[in-house]
Order: C-alpha cells, then sequence, then structure tokens
C-alpha cells in the first residue's frame, strides 16, 4: 500500500494557529482582571491576524493540505473583512460582559467564531466548509443567549440553534449528493461535465440554500430579528456582517469553482433571492419600532444587494461584491456602536424613538449615526452610495436590468426608515426622561472611527475599488 | 441492495427528519429530528462510497457524526437553559420576541 502524505505548510495557517491559541488560553483565565486580560488579548489576536492578511508574509498565500485548504489573494481578502467585523464587535462588547463573572469566555468564543470563519473562507473542499461553518456556529449559539438574564436572550439562541442546525443538515445532504454527482467534495476537481448533472443541481441547491441561512437570504431570514434582539448587542453587530463576509466568500468560490452543466441555475437562484430579500427586508425594516430590528431586516435587505453580485461574476460582479462588503462592515458595525453608546444597559430592546434629541445631547454620536444611516440608504457622499454604484453598473453590465430596476426602487423604500432615524435624532425634541448613559468610550471612538471610514470610502471609492479589483484574477 | 435503494433510504429518512421539524414543537424533540437528518446524510454517504467511489465517503461519515456530537452538546446545553429560565421547552408557546 503506497500512502503518499499529504504535503504540509503550517507557515500558511499562522494567523489560524494564533487565534487558536489566544481563544484556547482565554478560556483559562482567572481572577479579577481576566474580563479586561481577555478583551485585550482577543482583540490583539484578531488585529495581527488582519494584519497579517493585509500585508501578507512569503508564505500567506498558498495551498496546503492536498489542495483542502487554498489561500489565494481574495480569500486573504475577505479574511480582512472578517477580522475587521469581529475586531470591530468585540471593542462592542465591553459594556455587555462587565458585570457577568463568566465575562472572559466571552471573547474565547468570539475568536473561536472568527477562526470557523477563517476555515470557511480559505477551505476548497465541501466538507472543510461544512467544518468551519460549525466552528464558527456553535459559539455563536451560546454567544446570542449570553446575557442570560434576559429571557428574549434564551429564546434567540434555542431559534438560532435549532435554525441553524438544520441548515447544516441541509448543507449536508447537498455535500452528500454533490460528492454522488462528481465523486469528490473538493471544488476545483469539476472541470468535466459531471455524470448526472440533475444530482450535482440538487447538491448545489442545498448547499446555497444553506449559506444563505447564513446571510439572511430570504427565504432563509425568519430567525435573524429574533436572535438580534435577544443576543447582547456586540453579539449582533458580529452575526450582522462577519458571516456574512464568510458566506459569500464561500459563495463566490461555489460560482466560480463549479461552471457547466447541472450548475446553470445557480445565477437564477441568486438573482431570485436577492430581490426577495431587497423586496422583505427593506419592507418589514419600515414598520420596525425596535432599532435593532430594524438593523435586522435592513441587513436582511442589504445582504439582498450583495447578491447582486453573484450573477454578475462573469463581469465585475466579484470586485463589487467585496467593496459592498467593506463599507457594509464599516457602516452597519458603525450604526451598532452607536446603539451601544446610546444603550445604557437596555441592549436590544433599544427603540428608535430612544434616540429622540440625540443631536442635542450628544451631537458627535447623532452626526455619527447620520452619517451611517445615509450610508446604508446609499446616498452621496458616504461609501453606500458608491457600493451600491458599484453593484447596480455589475449587474447591468452582465444584463439583469429588472433586478437593478428593482434594487433602485427599494433603495427609495429605505429612504423611508433610514433617514426617519436622522429626523428623530435631530428633530424632535428630548423628552429628558432617559438619563444620558456616561460611559462606553470604546464604542465611541469606535463609531468616530467608522463614521471617517464610511466617509472616506465614499471620498476615495476608485481608489479602494480598483486594489479591491487587482485581487480577483 | 442497489445503490439507488440506499441512497432513497437516506433521503425519505431526510424528509422524514425535516417533517418532523417542521411538525413538531418540542426543542427536544427539534434536536432529535435535525439529529435523524444528520444520520439520513450519513446514508446517503455510505451508500455512494460503498457502491462507487471506494471509502472516502466512509470517513466524511466520522466528520460528521464528530460535527454532530458537538452540535448537540451545545443545543441540549442550550435547551436546557431555555428550560430551567422559561418552564418549558415548547416552542410554539415560547414567543417573547415578535413583529
Amino acid at each position: 500500500m503506497n500512502i503518499a502524505l499529504p504535503e504540509v505548510d503550517l507557515a500558511t495557517l499562522l494567523p489560524e494557529g494564533i487565534l487558536l491559541t489566544t481563544a484556547a488560553a482565554i478560556l483559562f483565565l482567572r481572577g479579577a482582571r481576566a474580563n479586561g486580560t481577555a478583551l485585550a488579548a482577543a482583540m490583539a489576536a484578531a488585529a495581527v491576524s488582519l494584519l497579517l492578511s493585509l500585508f501578507p508574509y512569503p508564505g500567506a498565500a498558498g495551498g496546503t493540505f492536498d489542495g483542502l485548504v487554498g489561500k489565494d489573494a481574495a480569500a486573504l481578502l475577505f479574511l480582512v473583512l472578517t477580522d475587521l467585523a469581529a475586531l470591530a464587535a468585540m471593542a462592542l462588547s465591553r459594556q455587555e460582559t462587565g458585570g457577568d463573572e463568566n465575562g472572559e469566555t466571552y471573547y474565547g468564543l468570539v475568536l473561536f467564531a472568527l477562526l470557523g470563519m477563517h476555515v470557511m473562507v480559505f477551505a476548497r473542499d465541501l466538507l472543510v466548509i461544512f467544518l468551519g461553518m460549525e466552528i464558527l456556529a456553535l459559539p455563536l449559539y451560546v454567544l446570542a443567549g449570553f446575557d442570560r438574564g434576559r429571557k428574549e436572550g434564551m429564546e434567540g439562541s434555542v431559534k438560532y440553534f435549532l435554525l441553524g442546525g438544520f441548515s447544516s443538515a441541509l448543507f449536508l445532504l447537498g455535500t452528500a449528493l454533490y460528492y454522488g454527482a462528481a465523486g469528490t467534495t473538493g471544488m476545483g476537481g469539476l472541470s468535466a461535465s459531471p455524470a448526472a448533472p440533475v444530482l450535482l443541481a440538487a447538491g448545489l441547491a442545498l448547499v446555497v440554500a444553506a449559506l444563505g441561512f447564513k446571510i439572511t437570504a430570504v427565504p432563509f431570514h425568519m430567525w435573524a430579528p429574533d436572535v438580534y434582539e435577544g443576543a447582547p448587542l456586540g453579539v449582533a453587530a458580529l452575526l450582522s456582517a462577519a458571516p456574512k463576509a464568510a458566506a459569500f466568500a464561500v459563495l463566490l468560490r461555489i460560482g466560480l469553482a463549479v461552471p457547466g452543466a447541472g450548475t446553470d441555475f445557480l445565477p437564477w437562484a441568486c438573482a431570485v433571492m436577492a430581490g426577495a430579500s431587497m423586496a422583505v427586508g427593506n419592507l418589514a425594516a419600515l414598520r420596525q419600532e425596535n432599532l435593532v430590528r430594524m438593523l435586522a431586516y435592513s441587513g436582511v435587505a442589504q445582504g439582498g444587494y450583495m447578491l447582486m453580485g453573484l450573477p454578475a461574476l462573469a463581469g465585475d460582479g466579484s470586485p463589487a461584491l467585496a467593496f459592498y462588503l467593506l463599507v457594509y462592515i464599516l457602516m452597519n458595525l458603525g450604526a451598532f456602536a452607536v446603539a451601544v453608546t446610546v444603550a445604557g444597559g437596555k441592549g436590544g430592546s433599544l427603540k428608535i424613538g430612544d434616540l429622540s434629541g440625540l443631536a442635542s445631547r450628544r451631537p458627535l454620536v447623532a452626526f455619527a449615526m447620520a452619517v451611517f444611516m445615509v450610508s446604508l440608504a446609499g446616498l452621496p457622499p458616504t461609501g453606500g452610495f458608491f457600493a451600491k454604484f458599484y453593484m447596480f453598473k455589475a449587474a447591468l453590465g452582465e444584463g439583469w436590468l429588472f433586478l437593478v430596476l428593482l434594487a433602485v426602487g427599494m433603495t427609495v423604500v429605505s429612504l423611508f426608515y433610514y433617514l426617519r432615524v436622522v429626523a428623530v435624532m435631530y428633530m424632535t425634541e428630548d423628552k429628558g426622561g432617559r438619563a444620558v448613559p456616561a460611559g462606553a468610550p470604546l464604542a465611541g471612538g469606535l463609531a468616530a472611527l467608522l463614521a471617517l471610514a464610511t466617509l472616506a470610502t465614499g471620498i476615495l471609492p476608485s481608489w479602494i475599488f480598483q486594489g479591491i479589483g487587482r485581487v480577483f484574477p | 441492495m442497489s445503490l439507488m435503494a440506499v441512497v432513497f433510504t437516506g433521503i425519505l429518512l431526510f424528509a422524514v427528519g425535516a417533517a418532523g421539524f417542521v411538525l413538531r414543537g418540542n426543542a427536544l424533540v427539534l434536536l432529535l429530528c435535525i439529529e435523524i437528518m444528520l444520520n439520513a446524510v450519513n446514508l446517503v454517504l455510505a451508500g455512494f462510497s460503498r457502491y462507487l467511489y471506494g471509502t472516502e465517503g466512509q470517513v466524511f461519515i466520522f466528520v460528521i457524526m464528530a460535527a454532530g456530537a458537538a452540535a448537540a452538546a451545545v443545543g441540549l446545553a442550550v435547551v436546557a437553559a431555555l428550560r430551567r429560565r422559561l418552564g418549558t421547552a415548547d416552542m410554539n408557546r415560547i414567543n417573547a420576541l415578535k413583529g
């Protein structure tokens, strides 16, 4: 028997090694200062991982483990995006974990989830992607119910677990059917036409549906508002951005790697999900009074805009999608950062009305929120405008006119609820009922930083877009 | 026993699990339904690897069993915490989150 040992190049997995060891070490922290230490260590690990992907060291890119793992320039870009989202989400979590005696575990779990996203991004094999999804999901089930004092948190956690487990099962059945059609779970080995196109199509459809859960695409979005509302705000911020980046990396890989018979339905499937997400997300967000639920439905809609990049992969779809994700992470986490600074322990039950008169109480915070809302609505001069612009242009270039028309119409609808937040902040009197919470300097600083970044992506869009475009072959 | 018999049995079992997931309300039963679905996938994989592609698919089964066990551990903990907090694990009666 002749066993060829796979070529193992651990240097490629250096960032993941750092994340894993730090996450494991944090679980052993004890003592009065464990919480702060864990926050600092976790943020340092995520920052190092981000820098290692942003400025690749020799050997950072490359394939290893017999082709199961492949880091190319695009994978590194998505790793940067997931690290950025996780880093910002951790900075928002200081208040949430302050009073909890197990607060340090929180940051370890976030790092484990980040590790799972890394695995999803660089895996080249459906089974390894499944493992990444589980490593991502298991810590998040716990994190969603981390605030044990709120029964909404427990409810959201169980709902998330059940629907997440259901989507995992769908993904696995899809993987099994793909294996039956292709004889491998790898995504590179399908250059020849498969023996059973129908089986392959069914398998890929199930895989895409399961990924739809992660990006909260309609009709797989039902869990998102409940889970976001029940979860600590930092976890909701993480959930709203980071898993989307990882799942879109997988969808791009599937879309790019599997051409031919049995896969021609993929662009249409993505287009239908995109249209449905835009319509349902925007219309449902219109009638939300709760700020976090509004952001959840807004995230569904934004996921729909991002899905438009997938049918346009032949054109500029992939750089448009990556640019949109970057801007989305900046503006959405920014909105959550503002929510944390004004929530003062109310967590996910923060109402839009609670922002009334914010402009006179805390003008800088209100201005930052206005920037994020204008950007989410897609108005210039913010990054959100150019994200939509590049996305619509890419979709038009591939002939998806009706999809772009629907997207433009839905963008107009979205103006109502985004600008309503701005109007509440600037045009209503402060009722004076609620004391202004003083703390959360970390979240306030992050909101300022993200507002500047959102404006910067609106001022230098073509420079950033070209930089991202160089990544995709 | 042909390949098709094994695969269709697996898919039927998966459908049973999925139907249970949709129809039942108790969180523990839903957890069981997910386990049924995972094992249905294992059956499909075993069928494909036995009749078509060799041992590779049987290795996948162990990976899936390990991941399923980890998910069950987390899931049972979460459901137990919910039951202790709310006194019931019936998802049809737990509806604080609406909108």
